[in-house]
C-alpha cells in the first residue's frame, strides 16, 4: 500500500516539476515587475464625465479592462475611450456584441467607440475576441 | 458481460484519484497566473525583436495557453499514448517554429492581403474548441467510442498511402505545428498585425521567429512532459490529467467564443 502511493506520486512528477519551474520563473518576473507598476485599483467604478451632451467613459485596456464595471447615465449617448498602452494581448481585440462592434485597437493609443443612448437598466457588456476578458457598463 | 466490462474499466477509474487533483492543480495554477496579471510584464510599446521574444514568453502563460497550450498538450499526449514520445513532439515544435518564420516572412511581404475575417476567426475558434474537447475525452480513455477519434488522416486518404503510420506520426505533428500559426490568440495576432506593417520578408520572419522562440520553453515542457514516463500506470494517470486539463480548456474556449456572439453571457473571465 505504501509502495503504491509512492509510485503514484512519482507519476505526476514531470508535470509537477515543469509546473514548479515555470511557476518560480513567472512568479519572480511578476514580483519584479510589480515594483514599477502603477497601482491601479481594479473593479472600482469610475464616475463618468459629462462633456456637452455626451458622457465619456474611460477604459484602460491591457490584460483585461479597467474598470471592469462602470455605471453610466441612461438616455444619454456615450463615448467609450479605450486606452491601450503596449497592449499585445487579447484585450486589444474588442467585441461588443450588443452594438455589433468588433475592432482591433492599436497596441498603443486611444480609440473612441460611440454608444447610442441606452435605456435605464441596460447592461452593455464587451469582451475580447476570444472572450477571455470582459467589461460591463450599467446604464441607470 | 457486465462483470467483464467492470474488470476492464475498474483499474482505469482508480487513476482519476491522482489525475483529478493533478489536473485541478494545473488549472488552478493557470487561473492564478491570469489573476497575477502576467501581461503587465510587457512594458514596451514598440515592437522590436527582444519585445517579440518577451511577448512570446508572456503569451505562453497567458490565456493563449487555453488554445495553443491545450492543443500542444493534447497532441503530445495523443502521440505519447500511441507509444511515440519524442519524435512527433519534436516535429510539432519544428513545424511551429519553421512556419512562424516562413509565414511571418510571407505576411511581411504580402501586407494587408493576409487577414482572417471575423467569421473565419469565429469558425476556427469553434473548431479548435471542439477538437480540444474530442482529444481531451479521448485521453481520458473511459469512453470506448472515443477511441475512434484519433489524430490520424481520414481513412479514404490513408488507404491509398502505403506507410500510414509514418505519415501519421511524421506529417501530422508537423502540420499541426504549422496550424498553430493560425490559432486564435491575441498575442499571435498582435505580432502578425505588426508584421503586416513591416513590408519586409526578413523583418516579418524574424519577428515571428523570436515570438515563437519566446513561447518555446513552456510549450516544450507541455510537449516533452510525457517523455520521462515509463510505467503504464503512470502514463494512464498523466494522460487522464492531461485529458481533464484539455477538456477544461475546450469548454473555456467554447463558452467564451459563444459569449462574443452575444448568445450566452460570459461565464469565465479573467
Amino acid at each position: 500500500m505504501k509502495k503504491d502511493t509512492k509510485k503514484k506520486n512519482t507519476s505526476a512528477e514531470p508535470i509537477i516539476r515543469s509546473a514548479i519551474v515555470i511557476g518560480i520563473f513567472i512568479l519572480g518576473a511578476v514580483l519584479l515587475s510589480r515594483v514599477n507598476r502603477p497601482s491601479a485599483s481594479q473593479n472600482s467604478p469610475t464616475p463618468e464625465v459629462i462633456t456637452g451632451e455626451k458622457q465619456v467613459i474611460d477604459i484602460s485596456v491591457k490584460g483585461g479592462y479597467t474598470p471592469r464595471q462602470t455605471t453610466a447615465k441612461a438616455n444619454v449617448p456615450s463615448v467609450l475611450k479605450m486606452k491601450t498602452q503596449g497592449t499585445f494581448d487579447c484585450s486589444s481585440s474588442v467585441v461588443i456584441p450588443a452594438l455589433n462592434y468588433r475592432a482591433r485597437l492599436p497596441s498603443t493609443g486611444t480609440t473612441e467607440i460611440e454608444v447610442p443612448a441606452q435605456k435605464p437598466g441596460t447592461v452593455l457588456s464587451g469582451m475580447c475576441s476570444m472572450g477571455m476578458y470582459s467589461f460591463k457598463i450599467r446604464f441607470d | 458481460m457486465l462483470s467483464l466490462e467492470k474488470e476492464i474499466l475498474g483499474p482505469k477509474w482508480s487513476q482519476f484519484k491522482v489525475a483529478f487533483p493533478v489536473a485541478a492543480g494545473f488549472i488552478a495554477f493557470f487561473i492564478f497566473l491570469q489573476k497575477l496579471g502576467v501581461v503587465n510584464l510587457i512594458t514596451a510599446s514598440e515592437v522590436s525583436y527582444p519585445t517579440a521574444f518577451i511577448v512570446g514568453l508572456v503569451a505562453s502563460v497567458s490565456t493563449c495557453m487555453a488554445v495553443v497550450g491545450g492543443l500542444t498538450l493534447s497532441v503530445a499526449a495523443n502521440f505519447a499514448k500511441q507509444g511515440d514520445r519524442i519524435r512527433p513532439q519534436i516535429l510539432f515544435q519544428a513545424g511551429r517554429i519553421i512556419s512562424f518564420f516562413v509565414l511571418g516572412g510571407v505576411i511581411g511581404i504580402l501586407g494587408s492581403m493576409f487577414r482572417l475575417g471575423t467569421t473565419t476567426t469565429f469558425m476556427v475558434s469553434i473548431i479548435v474548441a471542439i477538437v480540444l474537447l474530442i482529444l481531451g475525452i479521448n485521453l481520458l480513455d473511459v469512453f470506448p467510442w472515443a477511441k475512434r477519434l484519433q489524430l490520424t488522416m481520414p481513412g479514404s486518404i490513408g488507404r491509398r498511402i502505403h506507410d500510414l503510420k509514418t505519415i501519421n506520426h511524421t506529417f501530422m505533428p508537423f502540420l499541426l505545428g504549422v496550424v498553430t500559426f493560425f490559432l486564435p490568440c491575441g498575442f499571435t495576432q498582435s505580432m502578425q498585425i505588426y508584421t503586416l506593417t513591416t513590408g519586409s520578408f526578413w523583418q516579418g520572419a524574424f519577428t515571428m521567429l523570436y515570438f515563437s522562440l519566446g513561447t518555446f520553453p513552456v510549450l516544450a515542457a507541455l510537449s516533452f512532459g510525457f517523455a520521462g514516463l515509463k510505467d503504464k500506470e503512470h502514463m494512464g494517470i498523466a494522460f487522464k490529467a492531461a485529458g481533464l486539463v484539455v477538456i477544461f480548456f475546450g469548454i473555456l474556449n467554447l463558452t467564451n467564443i459563444l459569449a462574443t456572439t452575444g448568445l450566452i453571457p460570459s461565464l469565465f473571465n479573467f
